[in-house]
């Protein structure tokens, strides 16, 4: 079985957002909500750079770790998801993500606390795949149709690459030897515990 | 809003002694704190804030204001303390008052950072939609901008009355308090949190990062304390404390982040935490407030908690009432979590445990909870089976499960004797 896993090349991401929009339609994510954002460090200096964020699916996910009810599950395929049955909506795991990736809905009635949401890596939830009831909660479920996350497949520079690790983690060391630099994959380190060496 | 100060007593589950300096009271986690001297303030997941005498370890004032989570919490300089919350409120409290001599309307996005100036006129939050509000004490004004494009982890006055605020779009700010921009530096990572030390700014980062920036946003020393996400953030002048969420605390010194102390202080994240001259305050999901002396990190006291944990029996049934202890106790008349008690449910009218404010709505139904209704609750969802109630929607879909859940429930009152 393949653990999927996102990589983010900061030096080919050109800030164009299509990740986001293409996250936020296949999803329909509500108003006021990204699953995905991009995010500019340096802007306008040199040294600039922008990176895609979103759940890494990390290896050993802090937000499963802090879960006041355990509603986070990781998947065959090391996708990290989580039960908007059981979610209570209290926010915690937002803290301990090293990406900021859970968020909460802003339209949502607070009192009754509105349920986290999150990146599902198209993947849907825990609802039998690809039914109506899991579009609603979580969205599209692309993996079970045999395909990748649209954010990365809509990427038009392939900065952000999704797959199996191994794979992505070899297209990304070919092209560090081939340009001749490398910035990093950005956030490999924090989610997987490992670089992708070159 | 608040509750009668007759209650107080029949709420908190300790009595004033001597040796505990544990302060128990909150039903759930707690993830804000502030402390000075005399006083400190926390607000938790229970929907309250309270204000603790620390000699006696006993409760000034209990609030229950908010609608939702209390996120953040701070003293004021002049007596009293003001509480935020996911429902984006701020209120401002007098330290013996049952209402707040102010609080700002509703919000649509939660409150995730405050501060209070100097001197103590001034009150900062931070939401999560990237606005800084700020809250003129005297005039009553509120006014609000778009500071960040995303969450406002973190927000602090500097001695001189700018803002620093840092957000989830890797951006520290300063900003005059007419919101004027003064400075603005890019972040290399995610912050979690920010304090104010020696005219000096401490950021904690996901990635285990303290980092110490100056009034003008230049990156001064910076240590990696941990490769786990930092969480929570305390300063004072003399000290700054880190914490992560394996419970693992750190205590620096402010002018060159040198470790002076590292200690455990829980099992699991430590969401809220504060520092006068003596001692260091932790909290995290167990609801207790745990003293540490500042100067060695050594525990003030580890008296256990009350809890459910006499009702585990590692069966289905308790595996699936974890998420549920969250909100409700199984102890009698334990009313001190968001959600009312739940001691001997069956054959009980819905919203009818004395000394719980059920919604209003909840008020007007007319359900007798049986382990069939109980089951139905959890088949159909609280939005459908009791519409209105505050209760975040939560669904067992699995008919076992809820089977297992209602029998363990039958079980604890069995032990209960009802």
């Amino acid at each position: 079985m393949a653990r999927m896993k996102f990589l983010c090349d900061a030096d080919r991401c050109i800030e164009c957002q299509a990740c986001v929009t293409a996250c936020k339609n296949e999803h329909e994510v509500p108003w006021g909500i990204n699953r995905r954002r991009v995010v500019t460090i340096n802007d306008g200096l040199p040294g600039e750079r922008s990176v895609s964020m979103a759940c890494m699916h990390c290896t050993d996910a802090p937000c499963a770790a802090v879960c006041p009810v355990s509603c986070f599950y990781t998947t065959d395929d090391g996708v990290v998801l989580h039960n908007k049955d059981t979610c209570i909506g209290c926010g915690y795991c937002s803290y301990a993500c090293p990406f900021g990736a859970p968020q909460y809905p802003q339209t949502a009635n607070f009192g009754t606390r509105g349920k986290m949401d999150k990146c599902t890596y198209c993947s849907g939830g825990p609802e039998p795949d690809m039914s109506h009831a899991e579009y609603v909660k979580y969205g599209a479920n692309r993996l079970a149709e045999g395909k990748l996350p649209l954010c990365a497949e809509m990427c038009s520079t392939k900065a952000l690459l999704a797959g199996d690790g191994d794979i992505i983690a070899d297209i990304y060391r070919e092209r560090v030897v081939t340009r001749g630099y490398g910035s990093g994959a950005w956030g490999w380190r924090t989610a997987y515990g490992d670089t992708v060496t070159v | 809003m608040s509750l009668p100060r007759a209650c107080l007593a029949a709420l908190l589950l300790f009595g004033p002694s001597a040796t505990a300096q544990m302060l128990v009271g909150h039903g759930g986690p707690v993830g804000a704190l502030d402390a000075n001297a005399q006083v400190l303030v926390s607000g938790g997941f229970d929907t309250r804030a309270i204000l603790w005498d620390l000699d006696s370890a006993s409760a000034l004032n209990i609030t229950r204001f908010h609608d939702g989570n209390v996120t953040a919490v701070a003293l004021l300089p002049d007596g009293g303390f003001v509480t935020a919350g996911q429902d984006g409120r701020i209120a401002v409290w007098r330290e013996d008052a049952r209402d707040p001599e102010f609080a700002s309307d509703a919000g649509v996005s939660a409150i995730a950072s405050l501060d209070v100036s100097p001197d103590g006129m001034l009150v900062g939050a931070g939401f999560w939609d990237g606005r800084i509000l700020l809250l003129d004490r005297a005039r009553r004004d509120v006014q609000a901008f778009q500071a960040h494009s995303d969450r406002v982890t973190g927000i602090g006055f500097l001695p001189e009355g700018d803002l620093v605020s840092v957000g989830g779009d890797l951006r520290l700010a300063r900003w005059s308090v007419d919101f004027q921009l003064q400075a603005r530096v890019d972040l290399p990572d995610l912050p979690n949190g920010l304090a104010i030390s020696q005219n000096r700014v401490a950021v904690i980062f996901a990635e285990g990062a303290l980092r110490l920036f100056s009034a003008q946003g230049d990156l001064l020393p910076e240590r990696f304390l941990t490769d786990r996400p930092l969480v929570a953030l305390a300063a004072t002048q003399t000290d700054i404390a880190a914490a992560a969420i394996d419970g693992t605390v750190w205590l620096l010194q402010p002018k060159d982040l040198v470790q002076r102390q590292m200690f455990s202080a829980a099992n699991g994240p430590v969401w809220g935490l504060a520092l006068n001259e003596a001692q260091v305050f932790t909290a995290g999901v167990d609801g207790a407030i745990r003293r540490w002396r500042l100067e060695d990190g050594s525990a003030l006291d580890l008296e256990p908690q009350q809890t459910d944990i006499a009702f585990a029996d590692n069966g289905r049934g308790a595996e699936i009432w974890q998420a549920c202890a969250v909100c409700h106790s199984l102890q009698p008349d334990d009313h001190s979590r968001a959600g009312p008690g739940l001691h001997g449910i069956f054959g009980q009218q819905i919203a009818t445990q004395p000394g719980y404010d059920y919604s209003d709505a909840l008020q007007k139904l007319d359900i007798i909870w049986t382990p069939q209704t109980v089951a139905e609750l959890f088949e159909f969802g609280p939005e459908a089976y009791t519409p209105g109630s505050r209760m975040p929607e939560q669904r067992i879909a699995d008919p076992r499960d809820r089977q297992a859940l209602v029998e363990f429930l039958a079980r604890a009152a069995e032990q209960t004797g009802k």
